[in-house]
């Protein structure tokens, strides 16, 4: 899939998000039992679910809560790693040690088994899907930042601020922290996807959201009970989420191409 | 020397898995309800409610409780299940191996499937097979390992009737879950195969081994494949821990008596010894894994210094 093709799609999943209560759709939560189950129509585009709501309906809002989980996640990933890798790569030494060996504990758990865990401790609700999601990928940003500043930090232009009596916590704002940019924006778009993948598996599996709640993960573990006759309750949302994989993870290698040479080499 | 360094690997988990450990011990602790209401049942008196929480040794330091509970760790007990007042270790310890075999197959497919279509597109980058391989990577990566296991049970299971869909028995029952849960490394390990195959086919051994009329065929497998394959190797070991994410939600679309839906039991039940117990199992498998992968790698590679 193209770079444009991409954002565009990126741009109708962010829209949806943002203005999708005011489409002219139905109502996601409006049952109509007589309709249940039905294929697509001109009435409902994408049919209709066991209990007669408009699939197209709920996709559009389902989009809203991928946007909140994964961005939400990346956010918190965001804000706890990032100062503390560089802190980390910046100061070296036992803070770096501790840190090193706390973020390897938090890779050795599985991502979903520590998502549960996280969700099992604070109780349901969304805020605590993207809490749990984003203490994933925390040490993620953390291990980047951590080793994008170890090599910075002995830069020329690093050293000369140094030299010229900046203090750590100007340097790594005013000259670290820019050129950590690029990377992490690399990261971040691959990392929305992972979260939003995680989002939804927690969901599918009952856990965080309740099962009315239109959201692509749980809409999926609502219809299996319904898969064989309804197989589009499941391939539908399946196939907007892996367009958004996509579309994230092109934008994501291309960001990377254009900011880093030594990868492209590679490609060819 | 080797099993010296496979014994240091091994020493090395020791803090990392303490640290786990006391981790879980904490933040379950943080689960909210009242774990000695959950055993006592409803109607239980105060002074009942008290003597459980005595024998749990409830009312100790925190430090003093997780010192407790290392030492029954190292005995082999990790203590009751709420639910079903059976001991941990039989609860887990029943369901591991249908756990472990579906890891160990979902392995084993995305090594052979990874390296195989990585190895494919490497050999003419740009044909058609390379073409296949990105598409299958490409779904791989971006579609849910749950969703995936939904199509497979609707295509294989339903239309087409060729592999059975819930259940632990024979090979053909390890088939759809084994591919599902191996999908999304199979996508990496062949993107990662294909990368280091055509990087080492580049160098001067390789054109060294063409240039005295060595047959393609012996050059990649003899000469090539050998060095191409450390990477893939590497991160087999990272990939177990997606595996087993995968494993547990996988357990559950395919009705695999495994230790995933023991965990989705135990967490919707606050059964918190069950959980405990099977973060610590696995973390300890996860981080044994990778220790063997490290001694593996250094069997294969004679240039890695042990120490």
């Amino acid at each position: 899939m193209g770079v444009a093709t991409s954002g565009v799609i990126l741009i109708v999943f962010v829209l949806s998000a943002l203005i999708g209560p005011w489409l002219p759709l139905p109502d996601p939560y409006a049952q109509r039992i007589i309709a249940s189950l039905e294929g697509p129509s001109l009435e409902h585009p994408l049919g209709t679910d066991q209990l007669g709501r408009d699939m197209l309906s709920r996709i559009v809002a389902g989009a809203r809560y991928s946007l909140v989980i994964g961005l939400g996640a990346v956010g918190i990933g965001v804000l706890v790693g990032v100062p503390l890798g560089m802190l980390a790569g910046y100061r070296r030494g036992w803070l770096d040690k501790v840190f090193s060996r706390v973020i390897d504990v938090f890779l050795a758990f599985p991502g979903i088994i520590l998502a549960l865990m996280v969700v099992a401790i604070l109780g349901p609700g969304l805020n605590s899907l993207v809490i749990a999601v984003g203490l994933r990928s925390f040490p993620v940003f953390g291990r980047v930042s951590r080793g994008e500043t170890i090599a910075l930090r002995e830069r020329e232009y690093v050293q000369g601020a140094r030299a010229l009596g900046s203090r750590g916590r100007r340097v790594l704002a005013k000259h670290i922290l820019p050129n950590l940019a690029g990377p992490l924006l690399v990261v971040a778009s691959l990392q929305t996807a992972t979260a939003i993948l995680i989002g939804a598996t927690l969901t599918f599996l009952g856990v965080g959201i309740s099962p009315e709640v239109p959201e692509w993960g749980a809409m999926m573990n609502a219809a299996r009970p319904y898969m064989l006759r309804a197989p589009h309750l499941i391939i539908i949302p399946g196939v907007t989420m892996m367009i958004v994989m996509v579309a994230l993870n092109t934008i994501g290698d291309y960001i990377r191409d254009r900011s880093d040479p030594f990868s492209q080499q590679i490609r060819k | 020397m080797l099993v010296a360094y496979a014994a240091r690997r091994l020493l090395d988990l020791l803090p990392t898995l303490l640290l786990v450990s006391f981790v879980v011990f904490v933040s379950v602790r943080l689960i909210p309800g009242d774990p000695v209401l959950a055993i006592a049942g409803p109607e239980a008196t105060p002074e009942i409610m008290a003597e459980i929480r005595e024998s749990l040794g409830l009312n100790e330091p925190l430090f003093t409780q997780y010192l407790d509970y290392l030492q029954r760790i190292v005995r082999g007990d990790l203590g009751t299940s709420i639910r079903t007042k059976q001991p941990v270790w039989d609860e887990i310890g029943r369901r591991l191996p249908a756990t472990l075999e579906l890891a160990a197959a979902g392995m084993v497919v995305s090594l052979v499937l990874g390296i195989g279509l990585g190895v494919m597109a490497a050999l003419r980058p740009g044909g058609p097979l390379d073409a296949f391989a990105r598409l299958v990577s490409l779904f791989g990566v971006s579609s849910p390992t749950f969703w995936t296991g939904l199509l497979f049970v609707l295509a294989f299971g339903y239309y087409w009737r060729i592999f059975p869909i819930a259940g632990r028995g024979g090979l053909d029952n390890l088939v759809l879950p084994a591919v599902t849960v191996a999908l999304t490394s199979v996508a990496f390990i062949s993107r990662l195969t294909r990368a280091s195959l055509l990087e080492v086919l580049s160098q001067d051994y390789v054109r060294t081994a063409r240039a005295k009329g060595a047959k393609p065929y012996t050059t990649i497998v003899k000469h090539a494949l050998r060095n191409a394959l450390m990477s893939p190797i590497t991160v087999a070991g990272l990939e177990f821990g997606r595996l087993l994410s995968g494993v547990i939600v996988i357990e559950i679309i395919f009705a695999w008596p495994g230790t995933g839906r023991l965990l989705i039991n135990a967490i919707q039940f606050r059964d918190f010894p069950i959980i405990q117990g099977l973060v610590l199992t696995y973390a300890a498998l996860y981080a044994s894994i990778n220790v063997g992968v490290d001694v593996l790698y250094a069997v294969l590679d004679p240039r890695i210094v042990l120490d």
